[in-house]
């Protein structure tokens, strides 16, 4: 209990550290503003929209109107509900499997990087493996072997992407592990699960923070990939689902928009506005990125003016 | 047919362009700070020529290695641009043989798959040393 808590004080500083970067970064606060809106949505889907989704509640194929806002689906369901469910699902599974594949990712990445040696060679071989296994196509001979629940998905989806997770954390781990504090407590005789949650995994919140919202964003996509086939749950109601039954219904070709667009515009907008929130994230958390970025920029901006100064006039932050 | 080729390639173009963009952007940052740019500035050349001549040239090479890894995953990752075109590929296949639960059919399209990445991954690993000599050994 106490350790759960020490850590997530660790988790906090960090956190509190890089809040007024955040918050000056549009990047984070668009992003973060659009994640927000969405959760919102989806939690509050039995209100927005109340009643089955899935139920047929007029003609099928209606264009939109006040009646039905996005118009109807070829089965008569009303799109504007399906979309407002459909939140709900994506995001919840989305967040199931980012959750999973983040702390699979750093319970794998760390060990390896901290135990090393046999632990290491073992775990590195079975990364590269997943990770040079194209993932799409795993996935999908996967999901249609495995009972299609919400749980198997995720299941799925977690096994083709925790290693490009697993890799980020080892190789940032391999350096943490490596300083003088972990060097210090191992010589004071901490045990290792103390090192590893307590010393290690602080100086790297901020990539886990990355990873995890990488893994959701890459979760909401595959998700919806997967649906879109055909080989998820086709009995709940989700983004892929819509897109889907749209397709079925060939609702580009009858010229009915209204079926598909909401939800590929959902989809667009809240992977965009996660791989908004992970650049932010990036650039507030990785000073090396950003020094190197400025200096090059300064550098080109610094010759178009036409001044003939020595560049590298060593800047103190430059060290 | 080529003809048939253009919309499906130009989604895929289109979906898969900003990632390239991200590479080439931060392997011209890391470029950009070497020492041989600043040598460069010091003799007096056009910023153009240094971002182009000693940049570009050396910030390709990352983005070499993985057009090489792309090409392999286009074998297996056009998957869904395949479907929604009815594009009669690899990935159009192996989605009519889940479909059909074809056992056989599924085992060869995952191995021509996974030959077709390792061998790119390999090709790219053969042609990097042609293309830096900083990795060749002495």
């Amino acid at each position: 209990m106490s350790r759960a808590s020490a850590v997530l004080g660790a988790v906090r500083s960090v956190a509190r550290a890089g809040w007024a970067r955040l918050t000056s970064s549009k990047k984070a606060v668009f992003g973060a503003a659009v994640v927000l809106a969405l959760i919102v949505i989806g939690l509050l889907a039995p209100v927005i929209a109340p009643g089955n989704p899935a139920a047929v509640v007029g003609p099928q194929n209606l264009p939109p109107s006040a009646q039905h806002l996005l118009g109807t689906t070829g089965q008569g369901n009303d799109v504007f509900a399906q979309v407002v469910w459909g939140t709900r699902n994506s995001l919840a599974v989305g967040f199931l499997t980012g959750a999973v594949i983040a702390i699979a990712g750093t319970v794998i990445g760390l060990s390896a990087a901290f135990f090393g040696g046999w632990t290491d060679n073992v775990l590195t071989l079975l990364m590269n493996i997943f990770l040079v296994i194209p993932g799409l196509p795993l996935i999908v001979v996967m999901a249609a072997f495995l009972p299609r629940t919400t749980l198997s998905v995720s299941f799925v989806l977690a096994i083709a992407g925790w290693a490009g997770s697993a890799r980020v954390i080892r190789s940032q781990a391999l350096s943490v592990v490596r300083r003088d504090y972990v060097a210090a407590a191992t010589v004071i005789g901490e045990r290792s699960p103390r090192i590893i949650f307590f010393e290690v995994l602080p100086g790297l919140s901020s990539l886990i923070a990355t990873v995890l919202f990488g893994a959701i964003g890459y979760g909401i996509g595959s998700l919806a990939a997967l649906q879109f086939l055909g080989l998820g749950n086709l009995n709940t109601v989700s983004w892929g689902t819509i897109l889907y039954w749209a397709q079925n219904n060939s609702a580009l070709l009858q010229g009915t928009w209204w079926q598909f667009v909401p939800a590929g515009a959902c989809l667009a907008v809240a992977c965009a506005a996660i791989s908004m929130l992970n650049f932010a994230i990036d650039e507030v958390t990785n000073p090396r990125l950003r020094t190197i970025r400025d200096r090059g920029a300064r550098l080109l901006r610094r010759r178009a003016r036409g001044q003939a100064r020595p560049v590298r006039q060593e800047e103190p932050d430059a060290a | 047919m080529i003809v048939h080729a253009v919309l499906p390639v130009a989604t895929i173009v289109a979906v898969s362009v900003g990632n390239w963009l991200i590479v080439m952007r931060s392997s011209m940052i890391s470029v950009l700070s070497e020492d041989y740019i600043t040598m460069a500035t010091a003799k007096g050349l056009s910023p153009l020529r240094i971002a182009l001549n000693y940049g570009a040239r050396n910030a390709l090479l990352p983005v070499t290695t993985s057009a090489g890894i792309a090409v392999g995953f286009i074998v297996s990752g056009a998957l869904l641009t395949e479907v929604v075109f009815s594009y009669s590929g690899v990935g159009y296949l192996l989605y009519t043989a889940v479909e059909g639960l074809d056992y056989p059919l599924i085992q060869g399209l995952l191995l021509i798959i996974t030959v077709g990445v390792l061998g790119a991954n390999l090709l790219v690993d053969l042609a990097y040393v042609l293309l830096d000599p900083r990795v060749r050994r002495p």
